[in-house]
């Protein structure tokens, strides 16, 4: 290689890093340079007045599994913590499965409609996107409360003799959390099916595959990407929400996302709140790679 | 008799859409296709012949009439209860499955163990000579080897009929023949019937036992390769397959007056007014024009290596192509402008009554 063709791969090498500097800059002041602070936040002793006081310590990750003793201060299991830890997951697993049993459906019947037909069942879709999420949940409220609408309703019609207790209930959040997640997968399914040869059905059914085979040996391996994405996309957010426990749930039955909120108001113990960002981003990345790891030896396997 | 019938279509009907709208993709359609037989169904685009395949496949349900496999009316069953498999125009590999996993799929769906299933498709991909790919995704393979999978796909389950929907027509001319050829030899090795649907009159005539000539939706006539192209019933089957020339006439006693006014001799007919129908290569003609000769004038000479097609205009102005076999050197001594006599080889003349 001559000296100049060197210095011109030199060069392209430079103008190739000089041309990424604005997507570095921008990645490392809203992602990692936060995410950097609150690490830091999670190993410091919490400040009089809110805030975070200078120095180590692991008091607050200790907080997270352990409550100690105010007289004593021997360690015991923190069962609240732990209560709303499993509370959250539990939600989320049960919001991303049945969004799946809705999604899949109804992703379904848009990929099968007539071109044109499909784009106007896709703007459907997103409407709910249009008004903002506190107030949908409002109307989730207004329906499900005790003198709602859906009691009334069944009242009226002699279905129910006594109104039954929905909101401010863990079926309350999960009801809420599905319906505000459920397009998140519906999309990603959607693009999915939508690439999905339907004549590989026929040659499924021509093969003697019934129904259910044709649908799990045939179309859920191959629209299989669009699952993942998906239940990604439900589950992360699911697993974070606030809002939606938060109106639908009361006070009382908190997820992770309100514990951490109250960690850095109320409680006024930022470094708790730190420590508990940091877990349910552990949390979210450990599933995701179970996940994810499992969802590949089906591929592989194939069946 | 019955017993030698594979697959019989009674009066079948299969309309799409509703009313006045509604398009008839196959119009009182019957036929009978014999045990261990190639069956062509030949026809250009829209004519039926695909619809009438997936009637038997099972995809479509006929709006009137039966489908009859082996003497038992299956026309009410799903395609999976139907000992009949599908080779589809576009392969329709599973892209998830490797190529061992694509043939074995039908047996497993039948629940056979899985030795049999591991066996059976040892079998098939050896017949289709695709042992070394068995591991691969269908996605890694040339059109040619996806064509053959395709194959071994459709017969391992040892179907009663094979279904094959225009299966050649995205490979190029040279695969093509070799794939015909291929057929051939499977359909002989596994006795199993095969129905073949394609436009290629060419591949209809040199692979099939027996062809069905399809257009409008109605079978116009179903012979063998020899009998369709020599004896024609129609003008329509007259001019798909192959080429033809159509003479009109008017019967005169045993003979018939050309428009030219030339007297020939045909087979009789009912009707006074016909078309007599020749095939080019059944033209003789001489730079002498003789007494018993039609007279003609040579408007255009075009050369295509084995042999030359002559157009020629009668005194009327009916054209008329004589196919010449090209000499050996030289040229026929034919030129544009040239009065000749032309005769047509007797017993080649067919009588249409359309």
């Amino acid at each position: 290689m001559s000296p100049a063709e060197q210095a011109e791969v030199t060069r392209s090498a430079r103008n190739g890093w000089l041309l990424s500097t604005p997507a570095l800059v921008v990645l490392t002041l809203a992602a990692i340079g936060p995410l950097a602070i609150v690490v830091a936040y999670s190993f410091m002793p919490p400040g009089e007045y809110g805030n975070v006081a200078w120095g180590f310590s692991l008091e607050a990750w200790q907080g997270i599994l352990f409550t100690k003793d105010i007289f004593d201060g021997t360690l015991a299991w923190a069962d609240a913590n732990l209560t709303i830890f499993w509370r959250s997951v539990k939600l989320s697993v049960l919001t991303t499965v049945f969004a799946f049993l809705v999604g899949f459906p109804t992703a379904w019947f848009i990929a099968t409609r007539p071109p044109n037909a499909r784009a106007l069942w896709l703007f459907l879709i997103t409407i709910p996107f249009w008004t903002n999420l506190l107030i949908r949940t409002f109307a989730i409220t207004e329906i499900i409360r005790k003198e709602g609408l859906l009691n009334t309703v069944l009242l009226k019609l002699q279905i129910i003799s006594q109104p039954f207790e929905m909101i401010y209930t863990d079926t309350a959040v999960f009801i809420g959390m599905t319906y505000v997640y459920l397009p998140l997968m519906v999309l990603p399914l959607f693009a999915s099916l939508d690439r999905f040869d339907m004549r590989l059905l026929e040659a499924a059914y021509d093969l003697y595959a019934n129904p259910w085979q044709v649908l799990r040996r045939v179309i859920m391996p191959i629209v299989r990407p669009g699952i993942i994405a998906g239940s990604i996309l439900v589950f992360v957010p699911s697993l974070g929400a606030y809002v939606t426990p938060r109106l639908l749930g009361g006070g009382k039955n908190m997820m992770i996302g309100n514990f951490i909120e109250l960690q850095f108001g109320q409680g006024r113990n930022w470094p708790l709140g730190a420590a508990l960002s940091v877990t349910l981003l552990i949390i979210v990345t450990g599933a995701l790679l179970v996940y994810v790891r499992y969802a590949n030896r089906e591929t592989r396997h194939g069946h | 008799m019955t017993d030698s019938i594979a697959v019989e279509a009674r009066h079948v009907v299969k309309a799409f859409g509703q009313g006045e709208t509604a398009v008839r993709a196959l119009d009182d359609v019957s036929v009978d296709i014999r045990k261990g037989e190639f069956f062509t169904l030949l026809g250009p685009s829209g004519c039926g012949k695909t619809t009438l395949l997936r009637l038997i496949a099972g995809f479509e349900m006929p709006s009137a009439g039966a489908i009859l496999l082996e003497g038992a009316d299956i026309t009410t069953l799903p395609p999976n209860k139907r000992p009949v498999n599908t080779v589809f125009q576009s392969y329709a590999l599973f892209p998830h499955l490797t190529v061992a996993e694509n043939v074995g799929f039908g047996l497993q769906m039948l629940g056979r163990p899985k030795a049999e299933v591991a066996a059976t498709t040892a079998r098939m991909l050896a017949l289709v000579k695709l042992e070394a790919l068995a591991g691969r995704k269908t996605s890694q393979l040339s059109g040619g080897q996806q064509q053959r999978v395709a194959l071994a796909r459709a017969l391992a389950p040892a179907p009663k009929v094979l279904l094959l929907d225009e299966p050649l027509s995205a490979l190029d001319l040279k695969l093509r023949k070799e794939m015909q050829i291929e057929l051939k030899r499977l359909q002989s090795e596994t006795g199993i019937t095969f129905i073949f649907v394609t436009h290629d009159q060419e591949e209809a005539l040199t692979m099939s036992d027996r062809i069905g000539v399809m257009s409008a939706g109605k079978l116009q006539q179903v012979g063998t390769p020899k009998d369709i192209y020599n004896h024609p019933v129609n003008r329509f089957v007259a001019s798909f397959i192959g080429e033809s020339n159509f003479l009109p006439a008017t019967r005169e006693g045993n003979l018939y007056r050309l428009d030219c006014g030339a007297m020939i001799a045909a087979p009789a007919a009912k009707a006074a007014r016909v078309t007599l129908t020749v095939r080019p290569e059944q033209v003789r003609l001489s730079a002498v024009v003789e007494a018993d000769a039609i007279p003609a004038t040579i408007t255009n000479l075009v050369y295509f290596g084995t042999d030359t097609h002559c157009h020629l205009a009668l005194s009327d102005g009916t054209e008329v192509v004589a196919r010449l076999q090209s000499p050996a050197t030289g040229d026929a001594g034919l030129g544009l402008g040239q009065s000749v006599g032309l005769r047509f080889v007797p017993e080649a003349i067919q009588v249409l009554e359309d």
